[in-house]
Formats: C-alpha cells, structure tokens, sequence
C-alpha cells in the first residue's frame, strides 16, 4: 500500500459491521475465563491440601498446569494472529499493528513466567537439600506459596490485558461509515506563532455516489512558495497518482503545514436533505467548512486569511463568512484552488481522502460486489455509474447507503424500478390534494340531509375509527 | 359473516415470536406487498443516539424511532389469508407470527404522544375502564 495512506488510515477504518465485525471476543472471552478457573483451582488445591501427604505434590501441579496454559496460549496467540491479519488485508494498517502489540501479550507473559517459574523452583532445589522440608514451611517461604504468588500475579496481568483489549475493540468499532469523520494533523508550532494563511476546498460534491470530502491546508503566509513547490494545483487537472505523491509531501512538511478533512457520508447529505428542514446541499457544506476552520482556530493556529472557492454567489458565501469569523481576511473566488496554492493543496487533501473512502468502501449492508463491479467516478453523467444504479437496486430499500438517495439521477432511477414510496411531505406538497373548497360550492344545495353525528375529538385526533370489518 | 383466526397445532409461542426488531411502523406508504430486505438493507441502518432513541434512514430520508411494547394483555398477530376472500362468505385466518412489541418510526421527529399511532393506544386503556362492570 502507497505511504501516504497511511495518514487516512481512520477513513480506511470502516469496519463492515457495526458490532463485532472481528470474532475474537467469544474466543478470548472462554480464554481468560480458562485462566480464572485455572487460578482458582490452584488457590482451592493449596488452601484444602491434606496435610498428611506430600507437599511438594501441588508445586508439580502448578508447574503441569502452568505448561499446559502455555501450549492453550499459543493456539490462542495463533488464533488472533490470523483474524487480526485478515484485518490488515482488509487495510485496517494502523490498527491491526497495534492489535498485533496488544495481542502479543499472553504469551509473552506466559513465557516470561515459564522462565521465572523454571529459575525460583531451580533456585528452592539448589539451597534446600531436602524439597520436602521446604514444602513444609508456610507461605512464601515454601516453594508451593512463591509459585503459587507467582501465578496469580500472572492471572492479574492476564485480566487486565483483556479489559485493554475489549476497550480497545470497543473504540474501533465506533467508526461507521454512515457518519461524517474529521481527520486532522498536528498544527505545526510555527503556525501558532505566525500569522496563517488557510485554503478550503472540496471534493465529490457532485457524484451521486459515495461521501463528499471538505478539505483545509493552512500555512504561514511567508511560506507560501513553499506550498507551490509541493505541487499544489487544483486537484482535478492531476492525476490520482500524482495527487497522492502530493498530498504525502504535504504529510511529511509537518513543520510547516496543516490539514485537516471531513469526509461528509452519502448517508449524512441525503439525511440532511431530505429532512423536515430541507438543508441544501450548499448549507451542508458551508457548515462543514465554517467547522473546519473554527476547530483550526480551536486547535491554537494563528489563522489571519482564509481563503475559499466559491459555493453559491461568492458575495454572499463572503458576506456570511465574515459575519461569522469577524477576525479572519477571508477571500471567496472562483477557481480559488487554482490561484492559492493553500486552497490547492487543500483540494488534493479533499480529494485523496475521496477517492481513499471510496476506494476501501465496505458496505454495511453486506452487499457484496461481483469482482470488478465498476461503479465510474460517480458523476450522474458517467455510464458506469449509471449501469451501477439500474443493475444494483433493492425493489423496496433502493440502494445501499454508498448511494445520495436525494440526487435526481438516483430518485429517477428509482422513480422507474423501485416500488413507489409516499411520504407526509410529498402529500403536503402536492397541489391535486389539497383539499380546497370551491365558492360555489357554498350556493349549491346541500346534498346530505342527515346529519353525520361528529366524534368526540379524542378519536378523531387519535386516528381511531369503529370498523366491523377486516379489510 | 364470521372470522376464524386459526393457530396451526405446530405453531408454539416459542418459534412463533418474533423478536424486539422485527415488525417496523414507518411512516410512509409502501405500494408493494410481499417480502423485503429488512435486514439486509434497513435493521444495518439502525443506531443508537446519544439520548438513547433510534436512529434509522430510509431511502435517504432520516428516521427517528423507539420500541413500543404492546399494552399488557394484548398480543400482536400477523395473519395470513389463504386465497381471495369473495363477500358473504365465512373467512379464515391463519397465525403466522404474533409479536408483543414494536419499532415505531417518524420521519425525522421524536415519536412522542402527539403521534396518532401512540395516543390510539389510549384507547386500551379508556376502553377497559368504560366497559368494566360496575360494581
């Protein structure tokens, strides 16, 4: 995998499953419970052993118990080892590496004790000419009550590798793909001091597939230049390769430059524009850029000019902007990304961490795609993803939630193969329902002459009707 | 004109309830009868939020839900009818499932009592209270 990945890793985390979409739990689960029963054993042999047969009996005991948890470890080391690494072809990098540090545990632990256990019960053989004497002493004077000690200190570290690695778990699996995610570098020292310059921009506003990704690149306002040399252009005329050559330099200037993105889900645009208060698409990503800043400004950075590509009329976006960041120089042009090196380096931030989410996409659904299934860049306009759209429709659900359910070409599609769906909204807004009295109406004769006897509100405002029948 | 609502001899309460997450109360009307992709394509979409209530998304549009347990004494049926029922004659209904709860979702809104579904459910209550013998 290229370098620079390495930096999305978070966008790669985007496990399958909500919940427990790596099957270790149940196995360390019986693992560590095995190792309790152990340890309680070995307390229960030493407190009730007769005190008329040999006492050195339960210290061989031990030692056998002790062996046979080793070889139990290693087939439990092996069986992480192999889920864990299913993990990281996956592309889950970062985080099967530190798994594999968490993991090793046991049976280090486990070998370490093997050692001592081996030294403290050579060194009782050595100083004691008769095993047996010393086996009667009490506690940690006897061999039995050390190796005993020994264990259980050993049982403790065991417990709580396994809360470590349970929480561990537990963290991960919060990611999902369905929810927005930001990705931030440090800011560089020089950029809390210096006056900054911050470029925005985005990538994938237009697909109808897959998230929309807002990127900021920020720098001293001297160091410019430097940013251009990196290579900074406007994202679109690059190509993928190019681009993230480009956006690993700007990883690796950590002295210099700042980034951060935030991948906006497919789920989260289409929830937003399709809830009660309609937010447009312009909305959503005003927001996201207004909230990148503001956590850059949080972040300590010494930001003094912001500059942005326009999203709407650039007076307005402006005008909107420098209500909200009195402070800040902020600058909306068209074609920013070609004409600030900042807004083009944050341009190919947005974008490499696009095409990344996308690439790696594991739908929650468990859908999966027969091997080279295409679905193009994504654009309306694209026949492959258009083929994408028609051949991959659920008759009821439509789509998975890789899909911006609120873009037309995506309601079209649907509109066409999936069966039809009524909303409360679309019966509010269409007009051949409403409902309207006609004027003459009110001269024409009435029609009924009984009079309907009205129900108490109580059921007509709970939707409750007498029938007799089952319709 | 009666109902029968049969139980098969082989239907137990056991293998016969379903789950906690099984029956969903959406509110949109689906023009479609027979089977669907619940799980595959909606029960993935289900989360938590931070106040404890469901979160879901249909067709792109947000849900908000909770778990409605059916009032005590009462058992939801699903029923099945075999071939088309011609007017005037008896009817029979067989038990499929039954249920004792369900998810209620509202397209983006709390479900509260204001919704029309929960406040019906009042009417349990009133109605053992009006038809209770008087002592």
């Amino acid at each position: 995998m290229d370098s620079d990945l390495e930096y999305l890793q978070p966008v790669l985390n985007t496990p399958t499953h909500q919940y427990g979409y790596v099957p270790t739990i149940w196995i360390s689960v019986s693992y560590i419970f095995l190792t309790i029963i152990l340890e309680l054993t070995a307390v229960t042999v030493y407190v009730n052993w007769p005190s008329n047969s040999g006492q050195c009996e339960p210290l061989f005991y031990f030692l056998y118990g002790h062996a046979a948890v080793w070889f139990l470890t290693v087939i439990f080391d092996h069986y992480l080892k192999w889920r864990h690494h299913s993990l990281y072809l996956n592309g889950f990098l970062d985080f099967s590496e530190q798994l594999k540090k968490i993991s090793a545990f046991p049976l280090q632990v486990i070998s370490l004790w093997n050692a001592i256990l081996l030294a403290v019960v050579a060194w009782y053989h050595q100083t004691n000419d008769e095993l047996e004497k010393a086996c009667q002493q009490t506690l940690l004077k006897s061999p039995v009550g050390s190796v005993l000690a020994l264990i259980s200190v050993e049982a403790i570290l065991l417990i709580v590798f396994f809360g470590n690695y349970l929480y561990f778990k537990e963290v991960f699996q919060i990611k999902d793909n369905s929810e927005n995610l930001i990705l931030s570098s440090d800011v560089p020292e020089i950029c809390k001091t210096e006056k900054c310059m911050l470029g925005v921009d985005e990538a994938g506003r237009g697909p109808v597939l897959g998230p929309m990704v807002y990127g900021i690149c920020y720098c001293p306002l001297d160091k410019e230049a430097d940013v251009k040399s990196l290579g900074s252009a406007d994202s679109k005329t690059l190509t993928e390769q190019k681009r993230e050559t480009i956006f690993d330099s700007i990883c690796k200037e950590t002295s210099y430059v700042g980034w951060s993105v935030e991948v906006i889900s497919p789920n989260t645009i289409c929830n937003s524009m399709l809830q009660r208060q309609k937010k447009s698409l312009n909305q959503v990503s005003h927001d996201s850029a207004i909230g990148l800043i503001q956590r850059t400004l949080d972040a300590g950075a010494n930001i003094t000019e912001v500059y942005l590509d326009t999203v709407g009329p650039p007076e307005k976006y402006q005008e909107k902007l420098s209500l909200i960041f009195p402070q800040l120089k902020v600058t909306v042009a068209k074609k920013a990304d070609s004409t600030y090196p900042v807004v083009g380096a944050a341009s190919i931030c947005a974008k490499v961490a696009r095409d990344c989410s996308l690439s790696v996409w594991k739908f929650r659904e468990g859908i999966d795609l027969p091997e080279g299934t295409n679905w193009g860049s994504g654009y309306p306009n694209d026949p492959e993803t258009k083929k994408f759209l028609m051949h991959n429709i659920d008759p009821v659900f439509g789509y998975p939630q890789l899909v911006r359910f609120s873009w037309s070409t995506a309601e079209k599609i649907l509109k066409e193969k999936a069966v039809e769906m009524e909303w409360e909204s679309d019966e509010e807004n269409d007009p051949s329902i409403k409902n309207n009295t006609s004027i003459t109406s009110f001269f024409s004769q009435k029609t009924s002459s009984v009079p309907t006897r009205k129900r108490h509100a109580f059921f007509s405002e709970r939707n409750l009707v007498s029938t007799s029948c089952l319709e | 004109m009666t109902v029968h609502i049969k139980k098969s001899k082989h239907f137990t309460d056991e293998c016969g309830t379903l789950n906690k997450d099984s029956i969903h109360y959406v509110p949109c009307k689906i023009y479609h009868e027979g089977d669907a992709n619940v799980t595959k394509y909606f029960k993935t979409s289900i989360k938590t939020d931070e106040n404890k209530g469901l979160e879901a998304s249909l067709r792109g549009y947000p849900l908000k839900g909770i778990i409605v347990d059916l009032p005590k004494g009462y058992e939801g049926l699903i029923l099945e009818e075999n071939g088309k029922w011609t007017e005037g004659t008896d009817r029979t209904l067989h038990v499929r499932n039954q249920f004792n709860s369900l998810t209620y979702w509202n397209w983006d809104k709390v479900p509260t009592k204001d919704d029309a579904f929960l406040s019906a459910l009042d009417w349990i209550e009133i109605s053992e209270a009006v038809h209770a013998p008087v002592d």
